[in-house]
């Protein structure tokens, strides 16, 4: 039955004027389905209950702390394992191994790899651990990309979160070792970059948004992405005086404040009126604001290492490791170590040595 | 019936159920405030602000439990309404906005010329209300029933709402052609 109301011919005319829209632009509706979906996975690993088979980002909390081996925790893993070698379950967690995703033993994979780690001795084994499963998820993106499968958002997160799970596990570990699981874990970042430019647009962008989260966490532990090296390397490779600001840079080459540009403040559907944020406005949250309003020379903290390295003269400037985290990675490599990176990402170029 | 478990699923926050509700309505959305806005930022903006809003309350626990579509047209029309109410609504330059692209398109010719700017302009001069009336009505081809579910209102009062809002647009469209 029509319940339309008769309406004058002529001002339906008009109205039919209406119905016809232009075609949508592909490209933007395209950027608005991964903002939602990156939005979705982001407030998923905020809300979500504690799922040991979604709620990875969990796990870095349990490796903060020493370790408290309950009595019921632990017999039921050795229940559990001895359930999984006895039972049969052995050959199913073995050929869960080469499971992709989308497959059905999948799941399997990922409780076998949460049990290696709840079993993991100590922070270099977890490391090794972590780092490990961040690689396997590379993989299983690889593979999936090689066959014509695009990658969910998912899947990206699992890449990004084990990631940065690793490089915080890395800032755990002591001297010699953590620079040699920094430069891993750069290893790792760089392979992140390199997925991101083969991956679709809506892949890339939600691997942009979160490799600029884990950029900005792994500076914070003292590390530097390759991104940077990448991206900012050469545009500020020239020679600069140490102690002197330069004023340019960081804030606007490192977009940190709108990779999660996730709306707030507005509740939904109460029609207010209240000030709206329109999404993409660069809705700098509290970290990008920490990091874009310091007027201080980024590299200060640098420098200050470097100086502090010299008036001690102890020889070779190595071993210094980043004292409060923001400083990059101490003096080391004034030769040929890693680059060091300032609070906004700018390269920090060490001064001519003096003697 | 699926979409109940769709919004199950949603409500748990399952990614693939978030993508095919987003899937399944951006297209209407970006429609509906197109033709309420007559900018194609603008609509762009709308349909992200309306499923960062379904999130949020997701993500709360809350939601819709069934007539999922209404829920999120309703999110849409108060983000519309509340885009009206703003003190001083941008001046868009809307003919260098569409012009720059797919000149060749005839529906986007139909959606520029000047009485379909004319049409939208006194679409924009009713109640906000009376507008998601007129557009889902008449231009998206919903029933009574379903628009009531949207505004939240009964269905003898959406009648009410159209028959003023003919009565408005009558007036002010073809009035004004009589005075001419």
């Amino acid at each position: 039955m029509s319940n339309k109301q008769k309406i004058d011919p002529k001002l339906e005319a008009l109205l039919d004027e209406l119905r016809d829209v232009p075609v949508r632009d592909p490209r933007r509706a395209a950027q608005g389905r991964a903002q939602f979906l990156s939005q979705a996975v982001s407030v998923r690993t905020q809300t979500v209950s504690r799922n040991p088979l979604r709620r990875l980002n969990g796990w870095f909390d349990k490796y903060k702390q020493p370790k408290e081996k309950k009595g019921m925790t632990t017999f039921a893993s050795i229940m559990t394992v001895l359930a999984l070698l006895l039972g049969g379950g052995a050959g199913t967690v073995y050929a869960s191994q080469e499971s992709m995703p989308n497959e059905m033993l999948y799941p399997v994979k990922i409780a076998s790899e949460e049990f290696r780690l709840n079993m993991a001795g100590d922070s270099v084994e977890e490391f090794a651990l972590m780092l490990e499963f961040a690689q396997r998820r590379g993989d299983e993106i690889e593979t999936m990309m090689g066959a014509g499968v695009e990658p969910t958002a998912e899947n990206m997160l699992q890449l990004a979160q084990q990631t940065q799970m690793a490089a915080q596990l890395a800032g755990t570990l002591d001297g010699a070792a953590q620079l040699q699981a920094q430069n891993m874990i750069q290893n790792q970042m760089q392979r992140m970059l390199n997925l991101q430019e083969n991956a679709s647009e809506e892949g890339a962008i939600l691997m942009e948004q979160t490799r600029a989260a884990l950029q900005m966490q792994f500076m914070l532990a003292g590390g530097a992405g390759p991104g940077q090296e990448q991206d900012q390397g050469q545009e500020q490779g020239q020679e600069q005086e140490p102690g002197q600001g330069q004023g340019q840079g960081g804030p606007s080459e490192e977009d940190q404040g709108q990779s999660q540009g996730e709306p707030q403040g507005q509740g939904p559907a109460d029609g207010s009126g209240q000030p709206e944020t329109v999404p993409g406005a660069g809705n700098a949250d509290e970290t990008g604001e920490q990091f874009q309003n310091q007027g201080e020379d980024p590299c200060a903290a640098y420098y200050a290492s470097l100086a502090q390295g010299a008036s001690q003269e102890n020889g070779g400037s190595n071993g210094k490791k980043g004292n409060s985290g923001n400083s990059g990675q101490g003096s080391q490599g004034e030769s040929q170590g890693p680059v060091v990176y300032g609070l906004n990402g700018e390269v920090c170029v060490p001064p001519t040595v003096a003697p | 019936m699926n979409e109940a478990k769709l919004i199950q699923r949603a409500r748990r926050l399952e990614g693939q159920a978030l993508a095919e509700i987003y899937d399944a309505h951006n297209e209407a959305i970006y429609r509906y405030a197109l033709r309420l806005l007559g900018d194609e930022s603008l609509a762009e903006d709308c349909v992200s602000e309306t499923f960062a809003r379904f999130l949020k309350v997701l993500s709360k626990g809350k939601g819709p439990r069934e007539h999922l579509q209404a829920y999120l047209f309703r999110i849409a029309h108060n983000w519309i309404t509340d885009f009206y109410r703003r003190p001083a609504p941008e001046t868009r330059p809307i003919d260098d906005e569409l012009g720059l692209a797919g000149d060749d398109d005839p529906a986007r010719a139909a959606f520029e010329n000047m009485q379909s700017r004319r049409t939208r302009a006194a679409l924009a001069a009713l109640t906000p209300d009376q507008r998601a009336v007129i557009t889902l009505k008449y231009l998206e081809g919903w029933r009574n029933a379903e628009i009531a579910a949207i505004l939240d209102k009964p269905i003898g009062a959406i009648k009410s709402l159209q028959h003023r809002a003919l009565a408005a647009l009558k007036r002010i469209l073809l009035d004004e052609d009589n005075e001419q």
